[in-house]
């Protein structure tokens, strides 16, 4: 898609400075249509100037001269736009390209619009009712036009932050793993010795240290998983799972000290639900209504009745 | 970083509200009178507001100055051409509307009443009509004041050549609609053809004497010769009329020197400004009529326009919010009797160019005036602060000068009477040595070729 679209503005700034050479080597040569189109932009009136005036010729300048700085006024455009596009093409994201794309139509506008409202303001020029409402109709065009897509980009750009910051957060699941990982990672690092460079070692912090080796242990582990498994991604993550469940615990004198309060704090949180309803003591049978007391009486024989077959079966499978 | 978006916010905003603040000055019409007014004050004011004269916009222009400093009278005119718009800007939300009104022509035409007295014929009434007042009745305007009288806010005559005296009704649309809108205005029309500056005079004086209520203002317009007429009649009965409007104007008379002149507004053609003793006299009505106490005849009671090809189609409408301004300053001047109508004090002028009679070599005589060269090549001067005067200074009359330093007649000499006699003793001395001159100081060749031409004129006037 990128290449797509890198060629598509390489291929349109091609394109505008092809069309600048024709246009010049045309004028060279004397093409009545585009001489006649030129004078046709002399004469023809926006808001009561004509667009000679209106990009700086005086009024008692010749056809001549309005053709040239007509001619030099394109060329100039043709240009800057052309390169534009070159640069557009050069861009990686899509998204900054369409942002410079913006900007390219949002500064030249309302600059045009502010500069035809000042010369309005400052020259001695009359204006008709159907000047006016010329006038008007392009104020308002552009007004929208610049809003719309100063907004849009300025919008695309909070909503595309927005987007991206919640995939950078990482979930409660994610720290976990990623504890663990490195927990494995240091065991392993430790196991294989002072392989890393000292001089490294004494660069980067601990806090990098350790996402370096989480990485690291990733993108080792990762590649074995992937043999594995095959191309299948959602296969490698259950299977990582299967081998932290296969791979013992470590002890905690085989911990770090933070990391061994960190996981004792873990065992407690883990544990405390199970021990809340263990220590909640069951009402007593002379608290409870009549019937209620007749509801505990049958759930208490049910449960031990399960609770029969349970140490039943282990039996059975001793056996077998 | 936070000072400077502070700043970037401030500049913005403050930007955003004089963008907004001008597009209402350009729009809206009431709002342009509202800051005019806010400006200048009430009618008859003689001190601008305090406050708002900090400020820069475009009321607080001031006009081009009348010194010897300038060299040619061309290029004073085409700073008062700027300066006219630019006061005059508050103006342009009332001719749009003119212009529109002139665009737009009206199969059904309103039909006002029509009078005919003597000899002038076709007097358009705006229809308007009021009970007189006791002064009024007393001066017989009126039988009794029971008895509504006819009148108008001021009488637009426009003077028309003698030899079209039977051909009014043939009018374009665009004439008619024009006339339409000043009566709309509640502004008598007529046409009037003149002979003379006697025949227009007495036409005047009997028109106020017929129709007092309605000639109490009168606006006079005139084209090409007839303007000529107009200037003449007003220079000797200066209280005759309260506005002129010359366009084109083919001659001029003398500025007439009392102390309320009419208000004078004149539109010169581009080729016209070669003509110097024209744009000089024109530029001195101009200057009389600014020349007041009062606040508004000050800023707007004299003004030029310089009219092109491309100009030419937006100044046929200048006059109007200026015939508005004319009317509304001597309502208020009558309703006080502020008006003055005494003779201006002699006033100690500075020596102007114009009366200067000289033989000038009228073969090696250029074809037109090069002001641009002029202009370019008066940058490329090196400035000297000691210089009294900075008008018609070039190597030449510095070297001449620094000869004759001791000479007191040379020092007391303007440069513009030197640059005449050096260049009139060089070209005695022949051809090739004003060609030598020609390249050592182009300055002084070009100052020389321009102020022979006006030589010439000025003596032509005379003859």
């Amino acid at each position: 898609m990128n290449s797509i679209s890198r060629a598509f503005f390489f291929s349109l700034g091609t394109v505008m400075f092809l069309v600048l050479g024709l246009f010049w080597v045309a004028l060279a040569f004397d093409f009545s249509a585009l001489e006649n189109f030129l004078l046709h932009q002399c004469n023809s009136l926006f808001i009561g100037f004509t667009i000679p005036q209106i990009l700086g010729a005086e009024f008692d300048h010749s056809v001549v001269e309005q053709v040239f700085r007509l001619k030099i006024v394109y060329t100039v455009v043709v240009v800057l736009y052309g390169a534009l596009f070159y640069f557009v093409g050069t861009l990686k994201t899509k998204w900054s390209s369409l942002q410079y794309l913006c900007f390219s139509i949002v500064i030249p506008l309302s600059s045009f619009l502010l500069y035809i409202w000042v010369k309005l303001i400052h020259e001695d020029h009359i204006l008709l009712h159907g000047d006016k409402v010329e006038l008007f109709q392009f104020t308002i065009i552009s007004f929208i036009t610049v809003i719309g897509l100063t907004f849009l980009s300025i919008k695309k750009d909070q909503s595309s932050f927005s987007n991206t910051l919640p995939t950078q957060i990482p979930s409660v699941d994610d720290l976990k793993n990623d504890f663990i990982d490195s927990t494995e990672t240091s065991l392993a690092s430790d196991s294989k010795g002072s392989d890393k460079d000292p001089g490294i070692k004494s660069v980067i912090s601990e806090e990098e240290q350790v996402k370096e080796e989480i990485s690291s242990g990733v993108k080792d582990e990762t590649p074995d998983i992937k043999g594995a498994s095959g191309d299948d991604e959602s296969e490698p993550k259950e299977e990582a799972d299967g081998v932290e469940a296969d791979l013992p615990s470590p002890t905690q004198e085989e911990l770090p000290s933070d990391e061994a309060v960190l996981q004792q704090e873990d065992e407690q949180e883990f544990v405390t639900p199970d021990s809340d309803e263990d220590e909640l003591p069951p009402p007593l049978m002379d608290e409870l209504p009549a019937d209620l007391a007749d509801l505990q009486v049958d759930k208490e024989a049910e449960s031990r009745e399960p609770a029969e077959t349970d140490q039943t079966e282990p039996k059975k499978e001793t056996d077998s | 970083m936070r000072i400077f978006i502070g700043a970037a916010i401030f500049l913005t905003s403050a930007f955003c509200i004089f963008l907004i603040e001008g597009i209402c000055f350009r729009m809206v019409e009431k709002y342009a009178i509202f800051r005019l007014e806010s400006s200048w004050g009430t009618k008859n004011s003689k001190n601008f507001n305090k406050y708002l004269s900090f400020l820069p916009i475009n009321h607080f222009a001031q006009p081009p100055k009348v010194s010897s400093e300038i060299e040619f009278s061309m290029i004073r005119a085409i700073e008062e051409d700027k300066y006219a718009a630019e006061i005059m800007s508050f103006g342009r939300p009332q001719r749009d509307d003119y212009a529109e009104f002139i665009k737009n022509t009206d199969p059904n035409r309103k039909s006002f009443q029509i009078k005919d007295l003597n000899h002038i014929r076709g007097l358009m009434l705006p229809g308007l009509k009021r009970f007189p007042s006791d002064e009024e009745v007393a001066k017989g305007w009126a039988g009794r004041q029971r008895d509504q009288i006819e009148y108008a806010k001021a009488l637009f005559i426009d003077l028309k050549p003698f030899s079209t005296a039977f051909s009014f009704d043939e009018k374009t649309d665009n004439e008619n609609r024009a006339n339409d809108y000043l009566l709309e205005q509640g502004i008598a029309f007529l046409d009037l053809p003149v002979q003379g500056v006697d025949s227009l005079v007495s036409d005047l004086r009997m028109l106020k004497k017929n129709y007092p209520a309605v000639c109490q203002k009168i606006i006079c317009r005139a084209t090409g010769k007839e303007s000529e007429i107009l200037l003449g009649s007003c220079s000797s009965n200066p209280f005759l009329v309260n506005m002129i409007i010359v366009d084109c104007p083919k001659g001029y008379s003398k500025v007439p020197q009392v102390e309320s002149a009419p208000w004078f507004y004149c539109m010169l053609k581009k080729q016209d400004l070669k003509n110097i003793t024209l744009v000089d006299g024109l530029l001195d009505w101009v200057t009389a009529a600014r020349e007041s106490s009062y606040t508004y005849p000050s800023k707007i009671g004299g003004l030029m326009r310089i009219k092109d090809n491309y100009s030419a189609k937006n100044l046929t409408s200048f006059h109007i919010p200026l015939i508005n301004q004319c009317i509304s300053f001597f309502e208020s001047l009558e309703s006080e009797n502020a008006r003055s109508f005494e003779l201006k004090k002699t006033i100690d002028k500075e020596p102007t160019n114009q009366n200067l009679h000289r033989s000038v070599n009228i073969e090696a005589l250029p074809q037109a005036l090069d002001f641009s060269k002029i202009k370019d090549l008066q940058s490329e001067l090196p400035k000297l602060e000691s210089i009294q005067s900075k008008a018609f200074d070039c190597k030449m009359v510095r070297e001449y000068r620094k000869l004759h330093e001791n000479d007191l007649t040379i020092a007391q000499t303007q440069n513009r009477e030197l640059i005449l006699k050096i260049g009139a003793n060089l070209e005695q001395m022949g051809f090739d040595v004003m060609q030598e001159v020609r390249k050592k100081d182009p300055l002084f060749y070009q100052f020389y070729q321009s102020l022979k031409i006006i030589e010439v004129q000025s003596n032509d006037s005379l003859k």
